[in-house]
């Protein structure tokens, strides 16, 4: 199975937050893999994902990203899905993405709230 | 056995009354109900679109905007009907479709989170009582499940049961698409789809190195695209959670085969148990069904 997703972190320091930056395609069952051991060894409770150079999604890639965000959630963590392409939202909005997922419009809504969480 | 995987839906209009939390009301029209009376399609007036629109200061509308404004919203909706009483009833937003033939209007496809048993079954006896009665009629859907029914350029490809080969599929039926004249938002509908049903294949008609083929068939014409893939399995499944195209589970999610209720203009099933499973799904050039009503297929790309 190819995986065809790669990433970049970025630390925030103020508010605490690691920043994700995906690329690529989100469409096997292992897709997620890497980042899933990333983001539950890390020691901050936010973090954000970029998903502007997320190409595909199906749905498949879809229940991996629920599948990363219940991990997150079962850890104490805390997941903001942000920045979705047109074709991306196409896919998620009509699974039920919006009802499982924390999808903002971008990076700085996704630091807004997560200061608001510190205040 | 061949199943139509659209859930019966009646063609029952029912003045509705929409109500949002901020004390703003709206009136509708239902265009059609789904035959369980869970879920309804919304026609609703100009100036709903347009007060939505003005208010959120959108120069230029295209469906995502419209789509991200209804998203998720949840409506009090008060339904009308002549000799039943049901309460207000609380109804999500799961799809909205704008026409571009006659000016702004919307139709918002819903589902409503909080119909009791009771109340189902006035709704249910009110859809059956017009049924009856012959005041309205199925919407129809055609069915191409016959190779007879459908003409024209066919692409046959047989390829090897592995996972990479639903990129190339569904790339490869993109591509076709935008080749035919598809415009890019309907090309890209049409590799969801065929990613879905491909992946479907894959997934439950393909045992692990079991030196599966999936075969695939594609037939374009003046109509559209019609994609049928077939795997070597023939493993039935239970078509019946499909069949409500707006229906979520408990947990608020849908399966990839509801991405196909969403992109297609129909899919169907068809298994020969032992011997192979077969899913097909149609892409209209234009949405016959809805022409009548002013419905378009929804114009991203400018």
């Amino acid at each position: 199975m190819t995986v065809r997703m790669q990433f970049q972190v970025r630390e925030q320091i103020d508010p605490p937050a690691f920043i994700f930056e995906l690329e690529g395609t989100i469409d096997s069952e292992r897709s997620l893999e890497k980042l899933t051991h990333y983001l539950t060894g890390s020691d901050k409770k936010h973090h954000i994902l970029v998903l502007r150079k997320i190409r595909y999604v199906n749905s498949c890639g879809f229940s991996e990203l629920v599948l990363l965000n219940d991990t997150a959630v079962k850890n104490g963590k805390t997941i903001y899905f942000v920045d979705l392409s047109d074709k991306v939202r196409a896919v998620i909005l009509p699974m039920g993405g919006a009802q499982v997922l924390n999808l903002l419009h971008d990076e700085e809504a996704a630091l807004s709230k997560i200061e608001n969480a510190f205040a | 056995m061949t199943s139509d995987l659209r859930a019966q839906r009646i063609q029952l209009q029912v003045r509705v009354q929409i109500e949002e939390p901020g004390g703003k009301e709206y009136l509708g029209i239902t265009h059609d109900f789904s035959t369980t009376g869970f879920s309804a399609f919304l026609r609703c007036k100009e100036d709903f679109v347009v007060s939505e629109v003005m208010s959120n200061a959108f120069v230029q509308i295209n469906f995502e905007k419209l789509e991200s404004l209804f998203y998720d919203r949840k409506f009090r909706t008060v339904l009308n009907l002549e000799n039943e009483s049901i309460p207000p009833l609380v109804c999500s937003v799961v799809r909205v479709e704008n026409s571009w033939l006659r000016g702004f209007e919307v139709f918002v496809a819903c589902r409503f989170k909080d119909l009791d048993e009771s109340n189902r079954q006035n709704l249910e006896a009110h859809i059956q009582n017009q049924l009856e009665s012959g005041a309205v009629g199925y919407d129809e859907v055609d069915l191409p499940v016959s190779d007879d029914d459908l003409q024209g350029e066919v692409i046959r490809l047989e390829l090897p049961a592995r996972h990479m080969y639903i990129a190339y599929f569904r790339d490869f039926c993109e591509k076709l698409a935008r080749d035919v004249g598809f415009s890019e938002s309907n090309a890209f509908k049409i590799k969801v789809a065929a990613d879905e049903v491909f992946s479907n294949a894959f997934e439950h008609g393909s045992p692990s190195y079991g030196g599966n083929k999936i075969q695939a068939k594609i037939t374009t014409n003046r109509d559209g695209m019609h994609v049928r893939v077939r795997d070597q399995a023939g493993v039935p499944f239970d078509v019946t959670r499909y069949q409500d195209t707006l229906a979520v589970d408990e947990t608020q999610r849908r399966s990839g085969l509801h991405l196909l209720s969403e992109f297609t203009d129909g899919w169907w099933v068809k298994t020969e148990q032992g011997m192979y499973t077969e899913i097909s799904f149609q892409k209209n050039r234009k949405s016959r069904g809805h022409e009548s009503d002013g419905r378009s297929e929804p114009r991203t790309d400018s």
